[in-house]
């Protein structure tokens, strides 16, 4: 009965907190992958009161999707207070509880994917080219989705608001510099970049096919995603094969006028 | 809980241990006659001076966001830096090997420090995943004209830029080297154990993760050969360069251009 009200605060609230989001977004992406101050790469910290909450939460979004729903069943579930929830609604970074829910959902994914990765027995390891790397790493985070696939389209609806972008695009972004980074990417100048927005758009147009695929297995997905990276792949040659056919060029325009000028 | 709660002081006098323990629960209690405290502390010693800790025996807490984001900065407009000098020499090199033979030696030892510079930067950028400057294209070719136009003024010209550079180069060095000896102090935590040591127990060299301690390094080791690259310019005649305040104090200012864009950009 209370709620309605307090609802409305809470949207205020969560207008001048967007902000906030905003600003924490930016400072929180990952700067720096430390070797020997491993706690500084955590992606969830598992300890926290909103990441417990909100990871039991996640065993219902197949039931409920991702919604508000969600986080009271967990907190029934795990016997607390329902006086809890203020830990999600009034949580600093003020995402509603639906984007914190799949913001959590976004990150626990990833985390997944890296601890396959690092997974010493993992499938991962037996390929050896980057891109083939690549293509397995999307695969194997598009197969984290198949509990949810139904449920998916509500999620993504929560990314795509104009406020939660910077945030959804972020995690996009950090998705796609782990899979290049366990891949093996080297690249040190612009290569780097296009990689990483390459390897986000390819995932995220995967995504969208899987959402309207009716295969066994989501064999015609796993299909499109070879497809893209084979792709990309042609398309990083082709520009290293441009930019070596640029510089013979200019070395031997460079060698042909001084052999003009010594004939006088 | 109670035994968590005894904090062992050790300082290092002179070379010699000195402790002192504090015990919270005991401080209403009577002070016990000096001789008796002293027995104690002896033994307290004794424990404290068993346990050393090496750097296998430890665990490093996380690095705080702003500890972070200077290490971020450092590697990209360290390797955007090593980048701008390889290319520089790179165009020095093309245009003054074949008029003076007798500075090729000079150049191509200069050349080759740089580009060893550059490719370890470069590892730390892919494995520290760092990312590039964005404007790493317009550095290569800056870097090119610069070292290249100099070279076509003269071999003077040449050297003078490399002067400028190398003492942009040198002193940015200095800068990032003070931040990260004063500010790097991170919680340390027994490994078995997980409770953190205290003050005294952290020696000099645990204080800082290898990690840290590389770059420190690498760091300070790079610096010296840049301001060795410095004497040997001035010692070709960097000075004798016709314009030289002119263009000594412009590329320096191209090269803090440089920095300060490289570092956000």
């Amino acid at each position: 009965m209370l709620k309605t009200p307090f609802r409305g605060f809470q949207a205020f609230r969560g207008g001048q907190l967007a902000l906030n989001g905003l600003k924490n977004g930016v400072i929180s992406t990952r700067l720096y992958h430390s070797r020997d101050h491993p706690s500084s790469n955590k992606i969830v910290d598992p300890k926290s009161v909103e990441s417990v909450l909100l990871t039991k939460a996640l065993e219902y979004i197949p039931q409920y999707g991702f919604s508000n729903a969600c986080i009271t069943q967990a907190i029934r579930e795990l016997d607390y207070p329902d006086s809890i929830h203020s830990a999600i609604s009034t949580n600093p970074s003020g995402n509603s509880p639906e984007f914190q829910l799949t913001l959590h959902w976004l990150k626990t994914q990833r985390q997944k994917l890296e601890q396959h990765i690092l997974d010493p027995n993992s499938e991962y390891h037996k390929i050896t080219d980057e891109y083939e790397r690549v293509s397995y790493a999307i695969k194997k985070r598009l197969e984290f989705n198949e509990p949810v696939v139904g449920r998916l389209v509500g999620g993504i609806s929560q990314l795509v608001v104009p406020y939660n972008i910077p945030q959804s695009l972020e995690e996009l972004h950090n998705l796609s510099d782990d899979i290049a980074f366990y891949a093996g990417d080297m690249s040190h100048d612009f290569a780097w970049y296009s990689k990483r927005v390459g390897f986000s758009s390819i995932y995220v147009s995967s995504e969208l096919y899987m959402l309207q695929d009716s295969s066994d297995g989501y064999r015609r997905t796993k299909n499109f995603v070879d497809e893209k990276v084979l792709g990309l792949k042609g398309l990083g040659s082709a520009y290293n094969d441009i930019e070596e056919w640029g510089i013979f060029n200019a070395i031997s325009l460079v060698n042909m006028i001084k052999s003009q000028l010594v004939r006088g | 809980m109670i035994s968590r709660q005894i904090n062992i002081r050790q300082a290092s006098v002179c070379g010699r241990v000195v402790s002192s323990y504090i015990h919270p629960g005991r401080s209403i209690q009577p002070i016990r006659s000096l001789h008796e405290s002293k027995k104690n502390e002896e033994d307290i010693s004794r424990d404290a001076s068993a346990k050393k800790y090496y750097g296998e025996d430890v665990e490093y807490g996380a690095l705080s966001k702003a500890q972070k984001a200077f290490l971020d900065r450092v590697i990209r407009v360290d390797q955007a830096g090593e980048l701008g000098a390889n290319y520089i020499y790179m165009g020095q090199y093309a245009v003054l090997a074949s008029k003076y033979p007798h500075l090729r030696p000079v150049l191509k030892h200069m050349w080759e420090q740089e580009i060893h510079h550059h490719n370890t930067f470069n590892a730390l950028q892919t494995n520290r995943r760092v990312r590039p400057s964005l404007l790493t294209p317009l550095w290569k070719v800056g870097a090119v004209a610069i070292g290249a136009g100099t070279a076509l003024i003269s071999k003077e010209a040449a050297m003078a830029c490399t002067v400028a550079v190398e003492t942009v180069i040198g002193g940015h060095y200095n800068q990032q080297l003070r931040v990260l000896m004063n500010q790097y102090d991170v919680p340390i935590y027994d490994k078995k154990t997980g409770e953190k040591l205290s003050d005294d127990e952290i020696t000099s060299e645990i204080e800082h993760s290898p990690e840290l301690k590389e770059l420190k390094d690498q760091i300070s080791t790079f610096r010296d050969q840049e301001l060795e690259h410095l004497d040997t310019a001035l010692k070709h005649d960097a000075e004798k360069a016709v314009p030289y305040i002119l263009l000594t104090e412009g590329i320096k200012l191209i090269c803090r251009g440089a920095i300060w864009g490289a570092e956000r950009i």
